[in-house]
């Protein structure tokens, strides 16, 4: 690993300028991203659609933007886009990390990763981080043909509580996407002498995390920025349908296209930030930064030293 | 960020004005990072630190709050002044003085703050930021004047209360500041409309480097510095590098600390006169306390220390 020939500057960060720096990525690499994202993203699109489609106006709900059905589909269509991102954004993961240190991202390269990793990735960000869960909850409850009125009662109970238990486990463990798709951590320790070398994900998911205030506070943080910018999305496609269509009030296409398509986009910077976030720490821990300014003192101070000996 | 006041004409570095390109081979590009280079005609190259939305956003609220609360002082002014008992239009007038005051405090507080104090206004100062031409040069009125008057348009597009409910009056009140947000996500120097229009930038402002006074509780530190060479002259910036080391080194590992060390430590050993098997991460901090005592430590003031090692 070459620290000086990054995508990014190696330099530790605060909070504010690793803000500001997800901006500056999304406009330098965002062409590059957004393809691995789109991909991600689609069968996951469609997915929500179709769990969702008998809450929205189209699917023959009655239209009452302030109505607690219509209150349901938003809270649920934000959700499941916060379980499903990691996954979904899995390729942007991998094209950010290989872009940061210089590593060609072909498709191939790309595909290859996923799948070596493609078991721990299920098991971890599928079933663990509760997408299999809540997918088959929200499922049942939309499609089983039991009551309306205890699905909206009872059924989002439970919904609400595993989605509470993956945000707590989201908070306090948020780089697993890193460790196992970036460090390619195995979750059980491999046969071959030099595999048994490597740490495996759950050792490695205890040292990243240890400082589990630190992580909340971010993540808490993180959460009312993306709220913010959610508002300011939502407003602003409101504000882009009225004027050009003369319709001020949310309809299907809102609820159907233009909401979700604000979640991913929020999910798509998250990942970013989550990234940024992430060599941050490995900055500070591991010393990177330290270790480009001792190694560029030490040449200056040689450099000096030749030419006066020169003289 | 060095500060450029000289009054000629300056140009954008010419690694500045590239287009740049979005690449696979992450080497052709300089790496990312939140600053803008400027360069003199004099060939004297200088960098700056940008302030993004997010950097931004404390000024701009604490500049809202002092804005608010000179309206409010003034409103309170209007009424402790006794106006509205001794003239017969006094309601009108208190009125009028309130919409004037209002008018001048939002729209010419940023204009005055910002061309008498160097790209500053109070919120700005508090947060450490500067305004400050793209050449590098400080900004004019006429320069204030056009980013404090876009800074309507930058709040657009407004949403209105009816968004929210049905029988609110249909008023567009709620800025989004969507206009500002996709301006600095697609330029450079992360300049919004305003910016752009005026030809600024928002810039941190630093203060000048001194050195964080650091408890070094070690006697074998104390019993290295009289071994270093008293002839043995560092350069600030490797002051610097090791004031760094010195105050993160509490985060590292004993093998990393010596590892990172030995980076520098082992191109000094020979010069300073310590033998080379001297461990070297008590060789910095012994450096470091030495360099600290001899040149900082009777400007120093305060008897706290900032950091504990």
């Amino acid at each position: 690993m070459e620290l000086d020939k990054t995508a990014i500057a190696i330099t530790q960060r605060n909070l504010d300028e690793l803000l500001d720096l997800g901006l500056s990525v999304l406009r330098r690499y965002g062409l590059q991203l957004i393809k691995p994202a789109l991909v991600g993203v689609l069968p996951f699109a469609i997915l929500n659609t179709l769990l969702l489609w008998s809450r929205s106006t189209l699917g023959g709900a009655i239209p009452d933007p302030q109505g607690w059905t219509h209150i349901l589909l938003l809270w649920l269509m934000g959700i499941l886009v916060y379980v499903e991102a990691p996954l979904a954004m899995a390729g942007v993961t991998i094209v950010l990390g290989n872009t940061m240190f210089g590593i060609t991202n072909a498709p191939g390269t790309v595909i290859e990763t996923l799948k070596k990793q493609s078991k721990a990735v299920l098991w971890v960000m599928g079933f663990v981080r509760g997408i299999v869960p809540l997918i088959t909850l929200i499922a049942f409850l939309e499609f089983s043909g039991i009551n309306q009125a205890y699905v909206d009662s009872a059924g989002m109970f439970w919904v609400f509580l595993i989605s509470l238990l993956i945000i707590a486990i989201r908070s306090f463990r948020p780089y697993a996407p890193e460790i196992l798709l970036l460090e390619r951590c195995k979750l059980k320790p491999e046969k071959s002498a030099q595999a048994k070398t490597s740490l495996i994900y759950p050792t490695r998911s205890a040292r990243l995390h240890s400082a589990s205030g630190e992580l909340f506070g971010i993540a808490f943080f993180m959460g009312i920025v993306a709220s913010v910018f959610l508002l300011i999305l939502n407003l602003s496609a409101t504000f882009m349908v009225g004027s050009l269509t003369g319709q001020w009030s949310w309809g299907w296409w809102m609820d159907l296209i233009l909401y979700p398509m604000a979640l991913w986009i929020l999910a798509f910077w998250a990942t970013i930030m989550r990234f940024l976030v992430y060599m941050n720490m490995r900055i500070r821990g591991e010393g990177w930064e330290l270790e480009l300014k001792l190694k560029a003192e030490a040449r200056r101070y040689r450099e000096a030293k030749e030419r006066s000996y020169a003289k | 960020m060095i500060r450029c006041q000289t009054e000629c004409s300056s140009r954008i570095a010419a690694q500045d004005q590239l287009p740049e390109r979005s690449t696979h081979a992450m080497g052709a590009q300089t790496p990312l990072d939140l600053t803008a280079t400027v360069m003199t005609p004099e060939n004297v190259q200088f960098e700056y630190r940008l302030a993004g939305p997010f950097r931004r956003f404390p000024a701009f609220f604490l500049d809202l709050l002092v804005r608010l609360g000179a309206i409010v002082g003034l409103f309170f002014f209007v009424l402790c002044a006794g106006i509205p008992n001794y003239l017969p239009l006094a309601g009108t007038l208190g009125t009028i003085l309130l919409i004037v005051g209002y008018f001048l405090f939002d729209w010419f507080y940023g204009l005055f703050f910002e061309t008498i104090w160097n790209g500053k206004t109070p919120g700005k100062y508090a947060s450490g930021l500067r305004v400050i031409s793209i050449d590098g040069r400080p900004i004019s009125a006429y320069q204030a004047t056009i980013r404090n008057f876009l800074r309507l348009g930058d709040l657009a597009p407004f949403a209105s209360l009816q968004m929210f409910s049905a029988e609110a009056p249909p008023v567009y009140w709620i800025p989004t500041a969507g206009v500002s947000i996709a301006c600095m996500l697609l330029t450079r120097r992360m300049q919004r409309l305003g910016d752009l229009a005026a030809g600024t930038m928002v810039v941190i402002d630093q203060r000048t480097w001194a050195p964080p006074k650091l408890k070094l509780n070690d006697t074998a530190i104390d019993q290295l510095v009289p071994q270093i060479n008293a002839n043995f002259r560092v350069s600030r910036t490797m002051i610097r590098t090791i004031a760094m080391y010195v105050e993160r080194r509490n985060g590292l590992t004993l093998n990393k600390r010596r590892d990172l060390a030995s980076l520098l430590a082992g191109a000094l050993t020979e010069s300073a006169g310590v033998p080379s098997s001297t461990d070297p991460d008590l060789f910095l901090c012994a450096l470091y306390k030495r360099e600290y005592d001899a040149n900082w430590k009777s400007l120093d003031k305060t008897d706290v220390p900032k950091g504990k090692v």
